[in-house]
């Protein structure tokens, strides 16, 4: 039976959605300080539309909030795919201002693939864009990597804290509290902050001839969108733009940051560092990058697409990693992309399809996922061949010794079900509107797995039920379907409950 | 009573740590390259 929610669920809601709101509205600051700084009045205005928005309804929120909040599981999660839905609405209103957008619907869904890190786009003539709006774009997708949660996290933890920060799909507390955990991923962050943004700006400045300020406004852009592993680009041809090597190699460094857990970036930073090649999660990793890797080069290889060794790993490792990390840069055109057909075209979609590293900020199945599959597909085998009353060991390493139990295999299986499903839904809806098969399943994935690479099905004449379809996707993928569950549920009780 | 103060090559540590991080990443990145680098002669002999 279904439990009707009381007025008092509404407020606890209410009140921690609102402290989210003001948090967001601090960060909506930045773009409107650049905006006054770069005389951009239009943005400007649109801006500080937003900001007030966000600080209005968060105070209204925070007003509304019982004396003693005690925020459970449920209303935790609740809040984690509200604020998902709310702040790319609000965040929409300087795109939407900016007349770079055919449709509202569109202003809306590059917000929502901004903060979902997904990358994907429906802007017209990003080239002439204001320089807040870009950096308002590529802000969106850090605050969308970090999580929106986190950055809450570091300034008020509170009692349901560590519900918030599952919700947002992590699930590893690296240091004691989610408090000092949350800290530490801004340290992670800021380390990779300074050394990107100098080595991107540097590179800019020194090889490519930018002038400095220049430099390091498209080196803190692209490290936006390479470490949140996002996508977005301050420039319509992507990382291509650059025609560079080195600046390819430093954003890939970067993707890759991305990518990892946290864990492992503790385990880099702190210690110990023998144990990062024997977690289950590394090994995978590592095993479907090579093979997605290999498949894709070959390929490419057969299709003679490529003719020298320079060129055709420059290409293929910079596309297939950018679709494993789920960044979804580019360093060909989408076109030229829609022609990679075959192996390499299977070889993109499958590291798409199964993404980076758990609690990190890539989406997609998720390499300890693929890896336990893996395993208990083993052990089934297993005690199949085995005599009856033979065990078969459970054990795996992930930060220690663990034991792949019923419970985890089950909850394994489901979520990578789900994200099959996701796949499905999107092809299928693109298939219904005559899109071929191949471009269709492959936008999908890119949609759900949030990664942003796309072969031009993503269009501003694009069907609005696909575009909804990819909005959804996001969405659910961002958050691995249990927050959007548990707000269906919540949603349910509140019309059908007692 | 107070804990006694680390030696202050380990308060350093911890910075150093981050520089450890992203170089031991730099080298993640170049070592797959050249993998990649190595596989794509390979394939290409072949076709």
């Amino acid at each position: 039976m279904l439990i009707r929610p009381i007025a008092d669920d509404f407020r606890i809601i209410a009140l921690y959605l609102g402290r989210i709101l003001l948090v967001v509205a601090a960060a909506g600051l930045l773009p409107l300080a650049w905006a006054a700084i770069a005389r951009e009045w239009d943005p400007f205005g649109s801006f500080l539309l937003m900001v007030g928005l966000l600080a209005v309804l968060g105070a209204i929120g925070v007003r509304l909030g019982p004396e003693e909040p005690k925020l459970d599981w449920s209303h935790g999660m609740v809040v984690v795919a509200l604020t998902w839905l709310v702040v790319p609405i609000i965040g929409a209103i300087p795109l939407l201002l900016s007349g770079h957008f055919v449709r509202p619907l569109d202003a809306f869904f590059d917000s929502m693939s901004g903060l979902t890190t997904t990358g994907l786009s429906l802007l017209s003539d990003l080239d002439h864009l204001a320089s807040s709006l870009n950096f308002w774009r590529h802000l969106l997708q850090f605050l969308g990597g970090q999580g929106i949660i986190i950055a809450a996290l570091t300034i008020f933890a509170g009692t349901g804290g560590i519900t918030l920060y599952f919700g947002e799909a992590r699930d590893e507390r690296i240091l004691p509290s989610v408090t000092s955990t949350a800290r530490f991923i801004w340290g992670v962050s800021v380390v990779h902050l300074v050394f990107g943004v100098a080595a991107l700006g540097l590179v800019g400045w020194l090889a490519l001839g930018f002038d400095l300020d220049r430099a390091l406004f498209h080196g803190l852009l692209v490290f936006f969108a390479a470490f949140d592993t996002g996508g977005f680009s301050p420039m319509s041809t992507s990382i291509g733009y650059y025609h560079s090597a080195l600046f390819e190699g430093f954003t890939a460094l970067l993707m890759v940051a991305g990518a990892m857990s946290f864990g492992l970036h503790y385990a880099l930073w702190r210690g110990p560092r023998r144990a990062i090649f024997a977690n289950l999660e590394t090994r995978t990793i590592l095993s479907t990058f090579g093979f997605t890797l290999f498949v894709t080069l070959l390929g490419l290889a057969a299709t003679s697409v490529f003719t020298t060794a320079v060129g055709l790993t420059r290409q293929g490792f910079f596309q297939v990693l950018s679709a494993h990390t789920g960044t979804g840069f580019a360093t060909v055109s989408t076109a030229e992309l829609a022609r990679w057909g075959g192996l390499a075209f299977g070889g993109l979609a499958i590291a798409m399809a199964l993404g980076g590293m758990g609690s990190s900020t890539a989406g997609g199945v998720k390499s300890l996922r693929i890896g336990l599959t893996i395993k208990s597909v083993v052990n089934q085998i297993k005690q199949m061949l085995l005599p009856e009353h033979a065990l078969v060991g459970t054990g795996y390493y992930q930060s220690g010794e663990k034991h792949l139990n019923l419970n985890l295999t089950q909850s394994v299986m489901i979520i990578s079900l789900l994200y099959v499903a996701l796949y499905l839904l999107g092809a299928g809806i693109g298939l219904a509107y005559g899109i071929p098969l191949q471009s269709a399943l492959f936008e999908s994935v890119s949609a759900s797995a949030n990664v942003g690479l796309s072969v031009g099905v993503t269009d501003p004449s694009m069907p609005v039920l696909l575009e909804l379809t990819y909005m959804l996707q996001m969405w659910a993928g961002r958050l691995e379907f249990v927050a959007v569950f548990s707000l269906i549920g919540f949603l349910l009780a509140w019309v059908r409950g007692k | 009573m107070t804990a006694p103060r680390e030696p202050r090559w380990k308060e350093w540590r911890g910075y150093v740590g981050g520089l450890v991080m992203f170089a031991a990443e730099a080298l993640i990145v170049i070592g797959l390259a050249v993998i990649a680098w190595l596989y794509s002669i390979v394939v290409l002999a072949f076709f």
